[in-house]
C-alpha cells in the first residue's frame, strides 16, 4: 500500500488558514466528499473527534494524523493540510501543528487503515521529508515528496 | 559498528509503535550501527526477530509504554525506555543504550525474578490452579516444617515430654500447620478455579482429604473437584433478583461443600488413600538402588524445564509427600534445583575464556541464584546454547539428585535452599547432603566447560 496513491491532487491543501483544529478537519472532510469517499461529512467528523477524545492525534514535529474508522465512510482515502500557522493540537512534544494527514476508513477496513496510519507515522520520523513538505510549492509538489521518500524506503 | 535489535510497543499500537521504530533507524542509521525494530502493534508484530538476529545482537533497546516480555533476550544487555522518548531523538536512545545497556548481578537477578512472575502470570488452566495451590502451601510447610526441625533440636524424643518447649514446637509445626497443609492446597485450587466462592468447599474437601489419610494426592481431587462444582453451580443457579444475596452465603457454600464432601467420603477418598498408602509405604521401603533411581529422575526433572511444568511437577510431588512425612524426595528435589545455576556458575569461574564478560557478570547472578534454590537462574545461559547447557544441567541434577536420595537425605523445608542447612534438623545426614550438591554442581561445571566452545 502507499501512501500517495490513498491521496490526490485535488485533496491536498496548501496555505490553509484555520483557527482551530476542527476547521481543517472539516476543511479537508468536504475534499473527501467532494471526491466520493465520504458520505456523510458530519457523522465522519462525530467520529474523529470520537477517536480524538481517546487519545490526542498529535504526533509532535508540527504533525496531526487525525483518523477514523466510520460508518459515513465509502473508501479507504486520505487528505492533507498545511496550514499559514500553527494550530494548537495537543501534540505530545507540546509544538503546534502545520501539516495536517486526516485518514478516512470504511469500519471494516481494518487492514488499510493500519497500514495507513503506519506507514504515515513511519515517513514523518524523517526530518528531511517534513522539511520538504513544509517547502513544496504545489499540490504536485507533495506527492512527488511522498513518492521520493516512500521509495527510499521500501 | 555494533548489532542492536529493538521492540517497540505503545497501548494503541499505531503511531507510536512505529515512529518509535523509525526514529530509533533513523538514529543506527547515522551513527553507523546495524538495527532491526520488531514493532508490536495492533496488527500484531511486525518484522519478528528471529532466534538468530536476538542471538547475534550486541545489545537489546525495549522502547515501549506496554509491558513487553523479555523472555527471549534473557542474558541479553537490555536497556528499556518509552516510545516518546525514542521518537523525540532516536540517536540519544542509541547511544545512550550502547553506554548503559550492561549486564550486571543485580540487574540480571532482577530479570529473572521479573521472568519468574512473567512466568507464573502466563500459566494456564489446570497447571495454572495446581500451582496457586502450591504456592500457597509452600509458607505453611516451610513454617511448619522448620518448627519441627527446631523441637528435634531439643532432643529427637524431647516433644514425648508435655509441657517442653519442645513439645510446643511440635504442636506448632506439626499439629497446626502441616495438618492445614492438605486444606490450604485443596482449598486455594478450588479458589483459583471459582474465585471466592470455591475457598470453602475446597478448604472443607481437604479437611476430608486429611481425616480419610488420602493426602496430598486427595486434595489435589478435592481441590478441582471443589472448584468445578462450585463453578457449575455458579453458573447454573438462577435465583429471582431479591435472593441473589443468598447465593454466596447459603446457597452456593451448601451445595458444593455437600457435593464435594459426599464425593471424598463415598467415592473418592478410600481409592485414593490406597494409593497415597501404596505410594508411601513403597518410597520408605526403597532399596536403595531403586531410591537413587527415583532421585535420578526427580533430579533431572528438575533441570530440563528450569522452573517450567516439568520441574513444577517434580517439586509440588515432594512437597505433598512432606504431608505424609516423606522427607527424602524433597531433600533431592531441592538439591537437583539447585546445582543448574551454581554449575553454570562454577563454570564461569573456571573456565573464563569461553564466556564473554557478560556472561561472567550473569554467572555470579546465577550462583546467587542457586544458593537461594531458583533454578530459574540457568536460563539466559540455556537460552543462548540450549544444546550444550541443557544436558549438562541435566546430568548434574540427576548425579544430585540420585546421590542425594542414595545417602537417605531429608529435607523438611520446601524452600531456602542453602538458608536452611544451618538450621538444626532442618536437613538429615547433612554432610552427605553438601556432597551431594557439590557432586551435581561439579559435574555440571566441567561439562559446560567441556562442551563451550573458546570465545575469542
Amino acid at each position: 500500500m502507499n501512501i500517495k496513491d490513498l491521496l490526490s491532487e485535488g485533496r491536498i491543501l496548501l496555505d490553509l488558514t484555520a483557527d482551530a483544529k476542527e476547521d481543517v478537519w472539516k476543511a479537508l472532510a468536504n475534499k473527501m466528499y467532494e471526491d466520493g469517499i465520504v458520505a456523510d461529512v458530519e457523522a465522519y467528523l462525530r467520529d474523529v473527534t470520537e477517536r480524538e477524545k481517546q487519545g490526542t492525534t498529535g504526533v509532535g514535529f508540527g504533525v496531526a494524523i487525525p483518523h477514523a474508522k466510520s460508518e459515513a465512510v465509502k473508501a479507504a482515502g486520505l487528505a492533507m493540510a498545511r496550514t499559514t500557522q500553527g494550530i494548537d493540537v495537543a501534540s505530545l512534544d507540546g509544538t503546534k501543528a502545520d501539516i495536517f494527514f486526516l485518514i478516512a476508513a470504511p469500519k471494516d477496513a481494518d487492514k488499510v487503515y493500519l497500514q495507513a496510519l503506519s506507514k504515515l507515522a513511519r515517513l514523518l520520523m524523517h526530518e528531511n521529508f517534513r522539511e520538504s513538505l513544509r517547502n513544496a510549492k504545489s499540490p504536485r509538489d507533495v506527492l512527488g515528496v511522498i513518492e521520493k521518500q516512500e521509495e527510499q524506503m521500501s | 559498528m555494533a548489532k542492536i535489535v529493538a521492540v517497540t510497543a505503545c497501548p494503541t499500537g499505531i503511531a507510536h509503535t512505529y515512529m518509535a521504530a523509525e526514529s530509533l533507524k533513523v538514529g543506527a542509521e547515522k551513527l553507523g550501527h546495524e538495527i532491526k525494530v520488531e514493532t508490536m502493534g495492533s496488527a500484531g508484530s511486525e518484522n519478528k526477530l528471529t532466534d538468530e538476529d536476538i542471538a547475534q545482537a550486541d545489545i537489546v533497546i525495549i522502547a515501549a509504554d506496554t509491558n513487553v516480555n523479555t523472555e527471549r533476550f534473557a542474558g541479553k544487555p537490555i536497556y528499556m525506555t518509552s516510545t516518546g522518548i525514542a521518537i523525540k531523538d532516536g540517536v540519544a536512545v542509541i547511544n545512550e543504550a550502547l553506554k548503559k545497556a550492561t549486564v550486571t548481578m543485580e540487574k540480571e537477578v532482577a530479570k529473572i525474578e521479573e521472568m519468574k512472575a512473567q512466568r507464573s502470570a502466563q500459566r494456564s488452566g489446570v497447571y495454572k490452579h495446581l500451582m496457586t495451590g502450591v504456592s500457597y502451601i509452600i509458607p505453611v510447610v516451610v513454617a511448619g516444617g522448620l518448627c519441627i526441625a527446631l523441637s528435634f533440636a531439643f532432643g529427637i524424643h524431647a516433644a514425648e515430654q508435655e509441657g517442653s518447649l519442645a513439645a510446643a514446637l511440635m504442636r506448632i509445626g506439626g499439629g497446626a500447620a502441616f495438618a492445614l497443609m492438605v486444606p490450604v492446597l485443596a482449598g486455594y485450587i478450588a479458589y483459583s478455579i471459582a474465585d471466592r466462592p470455591g475457598l470453602t468447599p475446597g478448604l472443607i474437601g481437604g479437611m476430608l482429604a486429611n481425616q480419610i489419610g488420602a493426602g496430598f494426592l486427595g486434595g489435589i481431587l478435592a481441590g478441582f473437584i471443589a472448584g468445578y462444582i462450585t463453578l457449575g453451580l455458579k453458573k447454573s443457579i438462577k435465583l429471582p433478583k431479591s435472593l441473589e444475596g443468598l447465593m454466596p452465603v447459603l446457597v452456593l457454600p451448601l451445595l458444593s461443600s455437600l457435593a464435594t464432601g459426599l464425593l471424598m467420603i463415598y467415592v473418592i477418598g478410600t481409592p485414593v488413600k490406597g494409593i497415597m498408602d501404596w505410594l508411601t509405604v513403597s518410597l520408605n521401603n526403597m532399596s536403595t538402588a531403586n531410591a537413587a533411581i527415583l532421585g535420578l529422575i526427580l533430579g533431572a526433572m528438575m533441570a530440563v524445564d528450569m522452573g517450567g511444568p516439568v520441574n513444577k511437577a517434580a517439586y509440588a510431588f515432594a512437597v505433598g509427600l512432606l504431608g505424609s512425612n516423606t522427607f527424602e524426595p524433597m531433600a533431592a528435589v531441592m538439591a537437583a534445583g539447585m546445582t543448574p545455576p551454581l554449575g553454570i556458575a562454577l563454570a564461569t569461574f573456571i573456565a573464563k575464556n569461553k564466556f564473554t564478560k557478560e556472561e561472567r557478570e550473569a554467572g555470579k547472578a546465577a550462583a546467587i541464584l542457586g544458593v537461594s534454590f531458583i533454578t530459574e537462574g540457568a536460563i539466559p545461559f540455556a537460552a543462548a546454547d540450549p544444546l550444550r547447557v541443557i544436558p549438562s544441567i541435566i546430568a548434574g541434577s540427576a548425579v544430585t539428585g540420585a546421590l542425594s536420595m542414595f545417602f537417605r537425605c531429608t529435607l523438611r523445608a520446601p524452600h531456602g535452599g542453602f538458608f536452611v542447612l544451618p538450621i538444626p534438623n532442618a536437613v538429615g545426614n547433612l554432610g552427605f547432603y553438601i556432597i551431594a550438591i557439590i557432586a551435581g554442581t561439579l559435574v555440571t561445571a566441567a561439562l559446560v566447560s567441556a562442551l563451550k566452545p573458546r570465545k575469542q
